[in-house]
């Protein structure tokens, strides 16, 4: 049942070509590489050291981390807001649940369609400009470019997940998808007029620095520490998704 | 004696939206293999009290039982064996007729969800334009695809909310064909509806709604013995005589040669002992309200 | 009739996907791809015999403009190596004491270069000197025009087919 209620909750309608228009966005704000350089190997009289990076680290992409916060916010609110508030506003939901499907197999089906649709186009982005950006290494050793993806994934869901967090409670909280759609917004660019730290001021530290080395050559440790940095927003989107469960699960569907 | 048994069972069951109450203290059985028909004024909570049976909405107060089972907690098992459809039923309008049929089969657990979907779809001849897509639709063929809807499965008891409006007459007549189908064999009907002429020679079960209450309820022939009597009509050769006694007595009457009406009498059975009593003699004759006469009556009552 | 309807969705689909990827590549054309600057002096010190080897890594873009410039000591002589990773190109120079040369890696990639500086054995006492590298890079684009465009065309072909596709009539 899951499959099937998954499979219809993410190819449908219009909404789907929105994934599209993320891939696009997130496509076109990319193309920019770092250039640096990095010493691996020294040997001097009373010295030697050695670093195992490799050649596919030094290929980065250096995107403005701030610009694609700002075009995939309003994109990621938009998507929740179809999936859930339209559809209840609609009742459309309530035709669906005139049947065996159950609350949280719907819900479920619906937030991991907003995540894929979110992932799905960072992804594909992310394998076709790593893999531009050297086409000579990517033919000889193709895996080699994709040494930074990982964490470049994680950092970048990382940036997702509060916006996916925010974006379902508020199309489960408000029936009006207008509402939906522009609380969350009106939220988060007040507290970031106020310069209050939080959701709003949030960007993983070093995901795409203007003026910093490439992430790419970043040690392990720095990478864990800044990435600890993110735990208090993946910690309040979590809560946000369960709330918007319960809410989702208790609410009349009239 | 056979065992009645009971499809809904609601006892005392009440629903507050904010301040409003729109259901108080509704009570009712319905019983398996009959059609229940819920009618009302608009406003009245004939479709809350439907959205609670189908568990979409929680009852304040109160106990329902639908096939023994609370509606809210256990609203997907129910719907192994129900069907519904409600008057604002909207189907996602960039799917195709077909494929939101087929989809609503899988998520009923057809075991085949195409072949259920055709044949519901057969039904009402929707499988003629399932193939558009859903935003293309009229106003009755939208009808039309949410019956079909109800209809997958053959369910044990079907719920259709004002279910022939926008319908054109082969569907209304088809419609009552399923209906009668249905109660013969042994299925349950519930419609809720302001157009009961449809359904008046098929109804078994009536309960008038109004004000979220229950003013009357059960079975149509009680309903129709309790309340029913439209006119008298007592002819005799003393109709002078008879008006005399009857406009005594308090009873609007008419007279016409050797024909005396009472309109609505509230004690039929008093007034021909009476009459007889007194030596009248007089041949009786009942009109019979219609159900549309008994609602009207009905609504009179708070 | 169903096959047809199908093939035709899947040709849409990704017709589309290499319509927005060959565009978005080709929008990188016109993005501001410029960077570089200079790096500090490495000063190098070295008592005779000895030697300095550094080896590394550096991404350049389509255009490179590399000089460097060696202030050593005359009897301390160096080799600067540079090879495109996954590639076949290769630079060599050797030299002593002052000198400048430039090098044109041909194309945006990832080069590996290695340094070696070493002090002759005859000198007497330690040895300076320094090296500075200038180097400046550019995005020109180029590739992006025909891996835009390609995609993008075979993009447009797919979402011609799909709507020639749908639009077959079934023949009675």
């Amino acid at each position: 049942m899951f499959l099937s209620v998954f499979r219809w909750e993410f190819l449908s309608g219009r909404r789907f070509y929105l994934v599209f228009l993320i891939y696009f966005l997130v496509l076109f704000s990319s193309g920019t590489f770092t250039s640096e350089s990095w010493t691996v190997e020294v040997k001097y009289p009373d010295y030697v050291s050695k670093e195992f990076l490799t050649p596919g680290s030094m290929i980065d992409v250096w995107w403005n981390a701030s610009s694609l916060w700002w075009f995939l916010f309003p994109l990621v609110t938009a998507y929740a807001v179809f999936m859930i508030s339209y559809e209840f506003d609609k009742g459309i939901l309530r035709t669906y649940l005139l049947s065996n499907v159950g609350k949280r197999t719907l819900f479920s089906a619906k937030l991991l369609s907003i995540l894929l649709g979110l992932l799905i186009p960072l992804v594909a982005s992310l394998l076709i400009v790593y893999a531009l950006a050297d086409l000579m290494l990517f033919s000889s050793t193709p895996l080699e470019v994709y040494v930074n993806l990982p964490r470049r994934l994680l950092m970048y869901t990382s940036m997702l997940y509060p916006m996916i967090g925010i974006a379902t409670l508020c199309s489960v909280a408000f029936r009006k998808p207008l509402y939906a759609f522009a609380v969350p917004l009106a939220g988060v660019y007040v507290l970031n007029m106020a310069r209050l730290t939080g959701i709003s001021a949030y960007i993983p530290p070093q995901c795409y620095p203007e003026f910093q080395g490439s992430i790419g050559l970043m040690p392990i440790g720095w990478f864990l520490n800044e990435l600890s940095m993110v735990l208090p927003t993946v910690v309040t989107s979590s809560i946000a998704i369960v709330a918007a469960y319960l809410i989702f699960i208790r609410r009349d569907m009239t | 004696m056979a065992r009645i048994e009971n499809v809904i069972s609601a006892e005392e069951v009440c629903k507050v939206f904010g301040r409003n109450v729109v259901l108080n203290n509704i009570s009712l059985k319905v019983q398996k293999g009959s059609v229940f028909l819920i009618m009302g004024p608009n406003g009245s909570g004939k479709s809350t009290l439907l959205k609670i049976i189908t568990g979409l909405i929680k009852r304040t107060r109160g106990k329902i039982k639908v096939f023994g089972m609370d509606p809210w907690k256990q609203r997907q098992t129910i719907f192994t064996q129900v069907g519904a459809m409600f008057e604002d039923h909207a189907p996602p309008d960039w799917a195709s007729g077909r494929a939101y049929l087929e989809y609503k089969a899988t998520l009923k657990n057809a075991e085949e969800p195409k072949k259920e979907a055709l044949a519901a779809a057969k039904l009402f001849e929707v499988d003629t334009f399932w193939a558009q897509q859903v935003s293309t639709f009229s106003s009755g063929m939208k009808r039309k695809l949410a019956l079909a809807d109800a209809f997958i499965n053959d369910p044990e008891l079907v719920i259709l909310d004002d279910p022939t409006v926008a319908l054109d007459k082969e569907a209304r007549l088809t419609l009552q064909k399923i209906v009668e189908d249905r109660a013969r064999q042994n299925k349950t009907s519930i419609i809720a509806s302001h157009i009961i002429t449809e359904f008046e020679n098929h109804a078994t079960h009536l309960a008038v709604l109004n004000v979220g209450q229950i003013i009357v309820a059960g079975k149509v022939e009680d309903i129709m013995g309790n309340m029913g009597i439209h006119q008298v009509t007592i002819k005799s050769e003393q109709p002078e005589a008879v008006a005399n006694i009857l406009l005594k007595k308090g009873c609007p009457i008419k007279v016409h040669d050797n024909l005396v009406t009472i309109e609505r009498p509230e004690d039929l059975d008093r007034i021909i002992d009476m009459l007889e009593k007194l030596g009248v003699k007089a041949e009786i004759g009942e009109t019979r309200m219609n159900l549309w006469e008994i609602y009207t009556k009905a609504l009179t009552y708070r | 009739m169903h096959g047809r309807k199908n093939a035709a969705k899947v040709l849409w689909f990704v017709g589309l996907f290499l319509v927005v990827t060959g565009v978005a590549i080709f929008t990188w054309l016109f993005q501001s791809l410029g960077g570089g600057g200079s790096s500090g002096p490495i000063l190098v010190e070295l008592n005779p015999g000895e030697s300095i080897y550094r080896r590394g890594y550096s991404y350049y873009r389509d255009i490179t403009d590399l000089t460097i410039v060696t202030a050593l000591h005359p009897q301390m002589s160096y080799n600067f190596n540079m090879t495109k990773v996954g590639g076949t190109w290769t630079f060599n120079k050797s030299g002593a004491g002052h000198d400048t040369f430039s090098v044109k890696p041909p194309i945006r990639g990832v080069y590996e270069w290695t340094w070696l500086v070493h002090a002759g054995n005859d000198a007497s006492g330690k040895l300076k000197g320094n090296v500075m590298e200038t180097v400046n890079t550019w995005g020109s684009g180029e590739s992006f025009v025909f891996i835009g465009l390609g995609f993008a065309i075979s993009g447009l072909a797919f979402l011609l087919s799909s709507f020639l596709l749908r639009g077959v009539k079934r023949v009675p």
